[in-house]
């Protein structure tokens, strides 16, 4: 290989994990920039969506070189983005032999996740404290925590599985749902909207549309508004496995209520 | 009175949480809730004096994007590693969840009524985004030079192949 498809290779592949772990566009589009200027590259072109990268550029002795990758997007992780963030900072700096480039991206990548207990808490944390914050009793909170541990689980379970967005949402939306439906008979839970809305904020992917949004304002409009789309069908889902839910075990005996 | 202190407690404790869920470094953790936290009150503070839904997104998420840079600057981290757990308390979730189900339920007038404020708290957070990530953009050009490269050239630069 020559060195410009080592750091073609490099500076795609890092943009590519930096995608899947959380990062925005513009920041993953700017760092492979940055990182082909400081190895003197020219006719820099970048391509870019949330699922694929196609970077391409020149040598200074007239060598082109182009990659394609498609991004398989993996839950949020900010120790591994500023991990990578850091390699990016350091291979700008200290622009080291393009063959060791990829060793440094493996060892950037060697991450440990934290224990599943501490995720698992994450949930509980935040999704009882929105469920304060929405004026839940105790009993809703309780309900609420039952709730996001079985949402967890099965999101879990469909990551595991590559099982489409949208289906997952459905089903995982349908179970709590009907979850909290007995819950509320039970009595463990008060207010079945404060435990569904709390529990669907969960499933909402709120900081992704933001970032569609915010891709529109940038000049990236094509991520943007497929991430947008992306959004309201995932969204959608969410709340037609709540109505799937309230149609089998409800009957009419819920009322639509606005929180 | 109170009823604004125990929403601040909450988004505290509410951004800890994602800032777990995100597999954040447990040492960061206080300053995301934090951030969640003075999001929280900045969007109080700014809802007493403003009506205009997209002036108050805006402001309030200006103030959590300035967070989160002067966060990464001090401790050298990218942005987004703040920004994510301090813009929970923007985040229109609720608005989402309503709009989607008077589609469902084809209730139009309500549906737009929720969309409409979506899509103005949408609005808001994204320009608020923007202009602090040109504000920063600038800053380092100023600093640095036009080309957000160039400092980095002035190293030794080996020669390759």
């Amino acid at each position: 290989m020559t060195d410009i498809e080592y750091i073609l290779d490099f500076a795609a592949n890092l943009g590519g994990k930096m995608l899947s772990v959380g990062a925005n566009l513009e920041r993953v589009n700017d760092t492979m920039y940055r990182i082909c200027r400081s190895y003197h590259l020219n006719s820099i072109s970048i391509f870019s969506l949330n699922s694929l990268i196609m970077l391409g550029a020149k040598s200074e002795d007239d060598v082109s070189g182009m990659r394609q990758i498609s991004i398989h997007s993996s839950s949020t992780h900010l120790e591994k983005l500023n991990r990578f963030n850091q390699l990016s900072r350091k291979v700008c700096a200290q622009t080291p032999e393009p063959e060791s480039l990829a060793g440094l991206l493996a060892q950037a990548e060697d991450v440990a996740d934290a224990p599943a207990g501490w995720i698992v808490l994450g949930h509980l944390l935040s999704m009882s404290t929105l469920c304060a914050m929405y004026g839940g009793s105790f009993a809703d909170i309780i309900a609420v925590m039952i709730n996001t541990f079985l949402l967890h689980c099965l999101s879990e379970y469909f990551d595991r599985r590559n099982i489409n967005q949208i289906v997952a949402n459905t089903v995982c939306m349908w179970a709590a749902g009907s979850f909290t439906l007995l819950f509320v008979k039970l009595g463990i839970g008060e207010n079945f909207f404060i435990i569904i809305i709390t529990n669907s904020l969960m499933m909402i992917p709120s900081i992704s549309l933001v970032n569609a949004v915010r891709n529109i304002l940038c000049g990236n409009e094509m991520n943007g508004i497929l991430e947008f789309l992306k959004v309201v069908l995932e969204s959608v889902a969410i709340v037609l496995g709540l109505v799937l839910s309230i149609y089998l075990f409800g009957g009419q005996m819920i009322q639509w209520q606005k929180v | 009175m109170a009823e604004s202190i125990k929403l601040i407690f909450l988004s505290f404790l509410a951004s800890i949480g994602f800032g777990l869920k995100y597999q954040m470094q447990r040492r960061y953790l206080i300053w995301a809730g934090l951030g969640g936290a003075l999001t929280r009150l900045c969007y109080l503070l700014l809802v007493q004096f403003i009506d205009a839904r997209l002036v108050y997104s805006l402001l309030a998420a200006m103030f959590a994007s300035l967070y989160a840079e002067i966060m990464a600057m001090k401790f050298k981290m990218p942005s987004t590693v703040f920004l994510y757990p301090a813009i929970i308390p923007l985040t229109p979730g609720s608005l989402i969840y309503n709009t989607a189900v008077h589609f469902l339920l084809q209730e139009t007038d309500e549906m737009w009524v929720y969309a409409r404020a979506c899509a103005l708290t949408l609005l808001g957070i994204s320009i608020g985004f923007v202009l602090i990530s040109t504000f920063t953009y600038y800053r380092r050009v100023y600093f640095l030079g036009k080309d957000l490269a160039s400092h980095l050239l002035h190293h030794p630069h080996k020669n390759h192949k």
